[in-house]
């Protein structure tokens, strides 16, 4: 019998050995683990507290760059949001348009051009002949009558305003009647002129009137500032007329369905 | 006084990395290395009677089965004992060779005590998840195991000593 053969009988001893311990579950004495117990604690401290140092440090990594995906999608989300509120703001001017000016279909168009003449008023907007824009067209913002649409391209239109000479707007008095046309006064107000007839004080409202056909009845135009002297030769009154809409700072106007 | 201290670390090094590891990955055998490192450099009776005792003191340390990982381990340094002439006295090869061998003659001695317990011990998820792992950090770890063995037990006798 060579070596490896006994070697083989001495392990088959040991094996039944352990079978007969296992089957009869033999429990090793508490005390020798206990023994060697406070060694191994501090190596299994040692160990969790390296295992916590590194996942603190995959954690503190995982962190940094959701922070990152956070703040970019944040950036994202606020973008949108600019886009949304903008949105909002065009829909609450129509809405506000339609229930204060003009029942029709409203479309708010920006400015994207504004001309740089000293003489004229004229702005560029954004929407065209493709959005259904079309010559003739009143824009007005909340406040008040901005102008209308003189020239129309694909994608943009050019609105003349009120206050451009060329533009002519026929106006009448809150409360009081009478039929005026209100024509530009460059830079920043209007010349108007109604009959004598017409009691026109400072202060009073101006409004759009049926004369001309191109304005809804009834839209704001502006305050009169001022009552010029009439003289003796003179058939009307001029005064001066406030603009309610600051046409200078304007970024969006609606533009109302031109009257049939 | 050395082998106290190895043994020490032993003991210590083997719960330490099994709470290092991540639980997928399971934690090197020490045990078994430190009786592959003993097979040797004893003669084979002593060498397996080392492998049992090692594996007795792993199952007490364990609270587990008295004499399951001694079986185990026994095992490992009984079928490397068989194979050990064959292999070379360096090198890659023979590492991963005595490793694989030790491994093996170690799970075989676990399969034959799960059939004899009738306990699902060992199981075919075990065999294709666990002992792959475990042989791979355990072969990770032999070098490491021998350099300390030669430390705490002395150098492996060489081919001359051990034809004497």
């Amino acid at each position: 019998m060579n070596a490896w053969r006994r070697l083989a009988l001495v392990y088959l001893g040991l094996l039944f050995l352990s079978m007969v311990s296992t089957r009869f579950q033999v429990v090793p004495p508490l005390a020798l683990s206990s023994g060697v117990l406070p060694v191994t604690r501090v190596f299994d401290g040692a160990a969790d507290h390296v295992r916590g140092a590194y996942e603190t440090l995959v954690n503190d990594r995982d962190a940094r760059h959701r922070l990152e995906v956070l703040r970019d999608q944040n950036e994202v989300l606020r973008g949108r949001n600019d886009v949304l509120e903008r949105e909002n703001a065009r829909l609450r001017e129509a809405a506000q348009i339609r229930a204060t000016q003009f029942p029709g279909p409203v479309s708010v168009a920006s400015v994207v051009m504004v001309d740089p003449s000293p003489l004229l008023s004229r702005l560029t907007v954004d929407k065209g002949a493709r959005d259904g824009v079309r010559r003739f067209m009143p824009a007005s913002v909340p406040s008040g009558l901005v102008g209308q649409v003189t020239g129309v391209a694909a994608n943009t239109a050019v609105v003349t305003t009120i206050l451009d000479p060329e533009s002519r707007v026929g106006v009448t008095l809150r409360g009081k009647g009478g039929r005026g046309l209100a024509v530009g006064a460059p830079p920043d107000r209007l010349r108007a002129t109604f009959p004598l007839t017409v009691d026109v004080k400072v202060g009073d409202t101006v409004l759009t009137s049926s004369l001309g056909g191109v304005y809804p009845v009834g839209i704001k135009v502006g305050t009169v500032e001022r009552v010029e002297q009439v003289g003796p030769n003179d058939v009307n009154r001029t005064v001066i007329v406030k603009p309610s809409a600051d046409v200078s700072t304007l970024e969006e106007v609606a533009l109302l369905e031109a009257l049939p | 006084m050395r082998i106290l201290l190895y043994l020490l670390l032993l003991v210590s090094t083997q719960g330490a990395l099994a709470r290092l590891l991540p639980t997928f990955v399971s934690p090197p055998d020490l045990f078994l290395l430190t009786a592959v490192a003993l097979a040797f450099r004893l003669r084979p009776l002593p060498a397996l009677l080392a492998g049992y005792g090692i594996g007795l003191v792993q199952d007490v340390l364990g609270q587990g089965l008295l004499g399951f990982h001694a079986a185990g381990v026994a095992g490992g340094v009984l079928l490397l004992l068989g194979v050990r002439k064959f292999l070379s006295d360096r090198g890659a090869l023979q590492t991963l060779v005595t490793v694989a061998v030790a491994t093996l003659g170690q799970w075989l001695a676990f399969l034959i005590l799960t059939y004899w317990l009738r306990a699902g011990l060992v199981t075919v998820g075990t065999l294709t998840s666990v002992l792959p792992v475990a042989l791979l950090t355990t072969l990770v770890c032999q070098p490491v195991v021998e350099r300390l063995a030669t430390w705490a037990f002395g150098k492996r006798p060489g081919p001359e000593q051990g034809l004497a």
